[in-house]
């Protein structure tokens, strides 16, 4: 009885070991259970308000998988939504949506492009294969 | 009854012209084709030359940078910064003067991503571990793209 509760008692522990290992979800990352709106780093301007040109917020829904993106242009945002799928290649794993796939990767608040923001994640776009360029949005919420 | 006889003669007579043709014919066709494929040979042989040595200047700048924080230390330090940008400088001259001319697309974008992984250890986002993981596997895609040069066939066979 003992052995068995030992053997139980090890096996836990292995599984529990396996799962703290597993890496987060990438979309879980940024929309939680449900949903979570992010907004790029650096941008002031509430919901609603009047916003400056350039300024983009990003709303992540968990199920259905999509992110709705306001954009300020002319100064009232724009929205959009795109659909959100998850990829996984080489050992790495993101999202993609609007025709770009990203590695997303929370960071530490004291890392100064967070700017003291307790939530401050990264999303760097894969290269495509097609244009040397990558694009990085820091995102926080 | 000598008329066979003489067709037969006349018969092999207009043969063995056209048997030295056609035998002059297929040694010339040969001997192109054989020609033809030395010289795709050695136009290989020469461009995998070209990558090994590309590559191998690839990897010295991607050691260069990752032996410049001193003791493998997990976040750079500031007395650390002017060295790193001096080799992430050697690493990107690799990356659009030497590269270019014989990288296929997965070399490519695994020195993007190891570019970006350098600009953000520099930024202090991603740790040496990071840096030193995408240092391997863009040598590891160096390497398989020299497997793989033996492997496909020239364009148009």
């Amino acid at each position: 009885m003992t052995r068995t509760f030992a053997l139980l008692l090890a096996l836990c522990s292995i599984t529990g070991n396996l799962i703290a290992q597993t890496p987060p979800d990438p979309l879980g990352e940024l929309a939680g259970a449900t949903t979570r709106q992010w907004s790029v780093i650096g941008a002031t301007s509430a919901t609603g308000a009047a916003c400056a040109a350039g300024e983009v917020q990003y709303t992540f829904q968990f199920k259905p998988a999509q992110v709705e993106v306001k954009q300020c242009t002319g100064g009232a945002w724009k929205s959009r939504t795109e659909a959100v799928t998850s990829w996984a290649a080489n050992g790495k794993s993101g999202i993609a949506f609007g025709g770009t796939s990203y590695e997303v990767k929370s960071l530490p608040p004291n890392a100064p492009v967070c700017k003291g923001n307790a939530n401050c994640v990264r999303l760097a776009s894969v290269p495509d294969g097609k244009t040397d360029a990558t694009t990085t949005i820091y995102l926080t919420r | 009854m000598e008329e066979p006889t003489k067709k037969g003669i006349d018969v092999s007579k207009a043969i063995t012209p056209l048997l030295t043709v056609l035998g002059i014919s297929v040694g010339a066709w040969q001997f192109t084709s054989q020609m033809s494929h030395e010289s795709k040979m050695e136009f290989s042989r020469s461009m995998y030359n070209k990558k090994l040595q590309a590559f191998e200047q690839v990897g010295k700048a991607v050691g260069d940078l990752l032996i410049v924080p001193h003791d493998e230390q997990l976040w750079i330090s500031a007395g650390d910064t002017l060295a790193f940008d001096s080799c992430l400088e050697a690493f990107r001259t690799c990356y659009w003067g030497v590269l270019p001319l014989v990288e296929d697309k997965a070399v490519e974008a695994a020195m993007i991503q190891f570019k970006d992984m350098a600009r953000f250890y520099r930024r202090g986002e991603n740790d040496y571990q990071d840096l030193a993981r995408e240092g391997m596997t863009l040598m590891n895609t160096c390497n398989r793209s020299l497997e793989e040069h033996w492997q496909k066939k020239p364009k148009g066979e």
